[in-house]
């Protein structure tokens, strides 16, 4: 009778450890699961600057930033057209391009591109807006004023 | 057995003589046994039966928990390597593209737009995927150059600026040293391959080199002759050559 008794709270012992670790097993299992499919379904996305952040690199003289943003942005499509908030801090970087491409040409004698980047600079000039006064900086920061 | 009273025969179930109908003793401790024999094999049965259910039991649970931890392990694993299912499944999905990138690719190159190319080829990945290998040279010499364009655009804007994470000196030795890496990537070496080097890519690859030439000589004002010589040189003496034709056109 006793030995009954003894065997019976034994056995009970026993399914209650197994139940225990079945439980925490299958936690940790749906846990593995939900991170997985979040891992999964969460794709690389590319960090990409707004236009406050890009006109506040510029504004700061960070142009080197500045050009790097605007082309990861150009990129992955968010462009003046997603956005018109774009409009004027694109088209800096995009006359300190132009500028720099119309030297190139100069020094190299090749006016027909000489007179192209021209045209871009005179573009991206008009799109400023506000901000061109920007150019005259850039223009110093080029010939190294 | 034998009836104690008459001696006649008697079966040991027998309560009573069939001939004498007296009692017989031996019978109700016959019964007596017999029941508790029964009961004592029902009792060993049910225990028997207990202790195997019992058996087969724990056997069906240790196989749960051995299933069980084998998923957590394998699922422990997939987590593990998340972040290298999911690049295998963009570079599938580049591979599946592969035309629309290599259009974009194709039409960046045609217009000498390396910026343009560095940065698609990195936003996109497709610098990174297997198919794309041909286009290896020609996307090294891109990303050389734009880390060379931006090192240079650094080193234009650091005197406007209050507080530079470099000195002109260390920006002088990435541009330098980009410059080599470029001049270096675009030669052919004893393994590259023929189609690394066709279809307009030796032409890209050569005008990128002819851009780098240009804007070192208009941002540090070397002649062209020393820029037509950059290629020839070792790191260390474009390093220096900079940094004097720098110092130079600051004095001026």
């Amino acid at each position: 009778m006793r030995k009954r008794i003894r065997n019976s709270k034994k056995k009970s012992g026993e399914e209650r450890l197994f139940g225990f670790v079945t439980t925490v097993l299958s936690l940790i299992l749906v846990i593995l699961i939900c991170v997985f499919i979040h891992a999964v379904m969460q794709s690389h996305d590319p960090y990409l600057a707004d236009a406050e952040e890009l006109l506040r690199t510029i504004n700061s003289g960070n142009y080197e930033s500045a050009i790097s943003m605007v082309h990861e942005n150009r990129a992955n499509g968010v462009d003046e057209t997603t956005d018109s908030d774009f409009i004027q801090p694109y088209a800096v970087v995009d006359y300190l391009q132009a500028e720099l491409d119309y030297r190139m040409s100069i020094e190299a004698g090749e006016s027909a591109k000489a007179a192209s980047s021209k045209v871009r600079m005179n573009e991206a000039y008009k799109k400023m807006g506000d901000m061109q006064f920007k150019a005259k900086e850039i223009d110093r920061m080029i010939i190294g004023e | 057995m034998k009836c104690q009273h008459c001696g006649s025969n008697l079966n040991i179930e027998d309560k009573f003589c069939s001939f004498c109908g007296e009692p017989n003793p031996f019978a109700v401790q016959h019964q007596r046994e017999m029941e508790q024999f029964t009961s004592d094999y029902i009792e060993t049965k049910e225990e028997v039966i207990k202790e195997t259910q019992g058996k087969s039991r724990r056997a069906g649970r240790i196989t749960v928990i051995a299933v069980l931890a084998a998923l957590v392990c394998i699922m422990g694993l997939l987590v593990f390597k998340a972040d290298d299912i999911n690049y295998w499944r963009e570079d599938k999905a580049i591979a599946d593209n592969k035309d629309k990138y290599m259009a974009v690719v194709e039409q960046l190159m045609a217009d000498e737009d390396i910026l343009g190319l560095a940065y698609y080829m990195q936003e996109t990945r497709i610098v990174w995927n297997s198919s794309f290998d041909d286009y290896y040279k020609v996307f090294t010499t891109a990303s050389d150059y734009r880390r060379m364009y931006e090192y240079t655009v650094e080193l234009m804007e650091i005197k406007y600026q209050d507080y530079s994470y470099s000195t002109e000196e260390e920006i002088i030795e990435n541009i330098a040293e980009e410059l080599s890496s470029m001049f270096e990537d675009c030669e052919r070496q004893q393994f590259d391959k023929d189609r690394e080097f066709s279809n307009g890519k030796k032409e890209f690859m050569d005008a990128t080199v002819e851009q780098a030439k240009l804007l070192m000589r208009v941002v540090f004002g070397i002649s062209a002759e020393e820029a037509d010589a950059l290629p020839t040189m070792t790191e260390a003496r474009i390093n220096v050559l900079l940094e004097d034709s720098y110092e130079k056109k600051n004095q001026k």
